[in-house]
Order: structure tokens, then C-alpha cells, then sequence
């Protein structure tokens, strides 16, 4: 049986492909690492934007309701009696053009004054406080906000 | 045997690996939305709770001394009956019983508050000095928002009371 014997063959082109594919290697995984980490950043920071400025939208919409005169007597005092004539048109320009809901409720008498514009689809975020509903005493309320992309 | 342009080429590609891993990290600390700030709404929260506690109109509420039931006046706020209360105990700590009304109160208090949050009510004639506490056996953590209003002492003394109403997430955060 005849014996099978090796040669080592080097070739230069050979050499320098492989030391062309290590660098390759090299800036395919940085380049990796960068443009994902890039991608996140955005995302994340994108995503975050828009959950800040729903957010805001929400506190704006919570203290403008607390706060109109067409429904409260002073901040956070809200009057059941006017509070039972008000529409969702009465609260739609406060909203921003988003989709809301807000919602008092009379935590003593548990009554509740919903008003609703059309449910959004998207992302929403909700803000709630504390106030008073007036009738013939005063009553303690939680007042909630949200607003929808 | 590698040749000299194989570490040439190494060499540049470590390089280029360590260049744009330090600017991996830079993107992620600084693309990193900034984290809003929980302190002010929290307070703003302790606020708007504090006064619509205070404002509330309560009635049937009554307190002992000596064995009397002394009753209040329908349609007499919180504020006023935690003020009347810190300025009896301020008379006579011992004297006064405030069992049920404080049981009322904290009861309006809880129904206020968000799911998760909590509530302590503290009160005394000075800054320092805390005659009343509800609930009693309630620890006020160290990160907690407070809302604290001076009054004038109801029998026109100089001192002053102080009300204060504490709210924390619980568990804190």
C-alpha cells in the first residue's frame, strides 16, 4: 500500500485572502454591535418621546378639567349640579384633538360622570388626582384623564 | 507564517472594533431617555390629596373626654376636625379620645388615594412635634411626598398647628 504524503503548499494569495477575511470578521461584528445599538437608542428614545408627550397631554387634560370654570368652583372643587349638564364636546377642546376619557367619581356617593370621546386605538396614558365633588356638602373624588395617541 | 500586511490588517481591524465599540457605548449612555422626574408630580399629588381630604364635610363625628361623648357639628370639614383635634391633645394628650373619628377619616383617606399608595396623617402644635399620627402604628418611609399647611391656633394664641398629610408608594420605590 502506497503511503499518502502531505505537502504543505503556502500561497501568498491565499495568505493575504485569509488575512483579508479576519478584518472583514472584525468590521462585520463592530459594525454589528454599532448600527443595533444605534437602532435601540432611537427606538428607545423614540418610544419614550411619545409616551412623555401622551403623558403630558393627560396631566394637561387632568388639570384643565379640575380647573374650568364652566364645572368647578375653584381647583379641584367640582359642582355635581354643572357637572351633570356638561357634554364631551365641553371637554374635547381641552383634549388636544386626542381621543380621552375623563371620569369623576364621588367617592362618598359613588356616583360617577363619565365622558368620552371615541376610543383611541394606540398607546394611552392615564393621570388621576384627588378633589372634592360639591352638592349640599362636600364629597371626596378621584378625578382620572386619559388620553389616547 | 503570517506576513507582515496580516498584522497590518489585524491590527486595523482590532482597532476598528475598539473605535466603534467605545462609540456603541456613547450611543447607549446617551440615547438613553432621561428619567422623568417622580418628585414633582408626587408632591403635586400629596397637594391635590391633602386638599381634597381636608375639604371634605364629614358628619356624625364625635370624640370622648371624661366619659362625655362631645359631638361635632354636621357638615364640619376634616380640616377643622384634625385642627380641633391637635389643639385638645395639645391640652390634655391623655384626656381626649378620638378613636372613631380618627377611624373616619382615615377611611375617607384610603378611599382617596391610589391603588399602591399610601397615607399618614401627622399634626401638632410645632414644627417638630408630632401630637397626632394616623394611623398610629403607621412608619412614614424616608421617601415619601408631604404636604404640610400652618394654621393659627384656634384660641388665638401665638403658637400655630401644622397638618401635614405624608403619601408614598407602597412599597416604596
Amino acid at each position: 500500500m502506497a503511503a499518502i504524503r502531505f505537502r504543505t503548499v503556502r500561497d501568498a494569495h491565499g495568505t493575504a485572502a485569509m488575512d483579508d477575511l479576519t478584518l472583514l470578521l472584525a468590521a462585520i461584528l463592530a459594525f454589528s454591535l454599532f448600527f443595533s445599538a444605534l437602532a435601540s437608542s432611537f427606538v428607545a428614545r423614540s418610544t419614550a418621546d411619545r409616551g412623555e408627550r401622551l403623558q403630558e397631554g393627560a396631566d394637561a387634560l387632568l388639570a384643565a378639567v379640575i380647573r374650568d370654570p364652566r364645572w368647578t368652583e375653584g381647583a379641584g372643587r367640582l359642582v355635581a349640579e354643572r357637572l351633570d349638564g356638561t357634554t364631551e364636546e365641553d371637554l374635547a377642546g381641552l383634549a388636544a384633538n386626542h381621543p380621552f376619557r375623563v371620569t369623576v367619581w364621588d367617592l362618598a356617593t359613588d356616583d360617577r360622570w363619565t365622558f368620552e370621546s371615541d376610543r383611541g386605538t394606540g398607546d394611552w396614558r392615564t393621570a388621576l388626582t384627588s378633589g372634592n365633588v360639591l352638592s349640599d356638602r362636600v364629597d371626596p373624588a378621584r378625578i382620572t384623564a386619559t388620553v389616547w395617541e | 507564517m503570517k506576513g507582515e500586511r496580516g498584522f497590518e490588517a489585524l491590527a486595523d481591524g482590532v482597532l476598528l472594533f475598539l473605535v466603534l465599540l467605545v462609540a456603541t457605548g456613547v450611543i447607549l449612555a446617551t440615547g438613553r431617555p432621561p428619567a422623568s422626574d417622580p418628585r414633582s408630580s408626587g408632591v403635586r399629588y400629596a397637594d391635590d390629596t391633602r386638599l381634597a381630604l381636608f375639604r371634605t364635610t364629614t358628619d356624625g363625628l364625635f370624640y370622648r373626654f371624661g366619659g362625655e361623648i362631645v359631638l361635632i357639628p354636621n357638615g364640619t370639614t376634616v380640616e377643622d376636625v384634625l385642627r380641633l383635634e391637635v389643639h385638645l391633645l395639645a391640652r390634655d394628650h391623655r384626656g381626649y379620645d378620638f378613636t372613631a373619628t380618627d377611624a373616619r377619616i382615615l377611611g375617607i383617606a384610603a378611599k382617596l388615594l391610589r391603588p399602591g399608595w399610601d397615607l399618614a396623617i401627622l399634626g401638632g402644635p410645632g414644627a417638630n412635634r408630632d401630637l397626632l399620627h394616623l394611623p398610629a402604628e403607621q412608619v412614614v418611609p424616608a421617601n415619601h411626598y408631604a404636604s404640610t399647611w400652618d394654621y393659627p391656633s384656634l384660641d388665638g394664641g401665638p403658637g400655630t398647628t401644622r397638618l401635614a398629610v405624608a403619601v408614598w408608594l407602597s412599597p416604596p420605590r
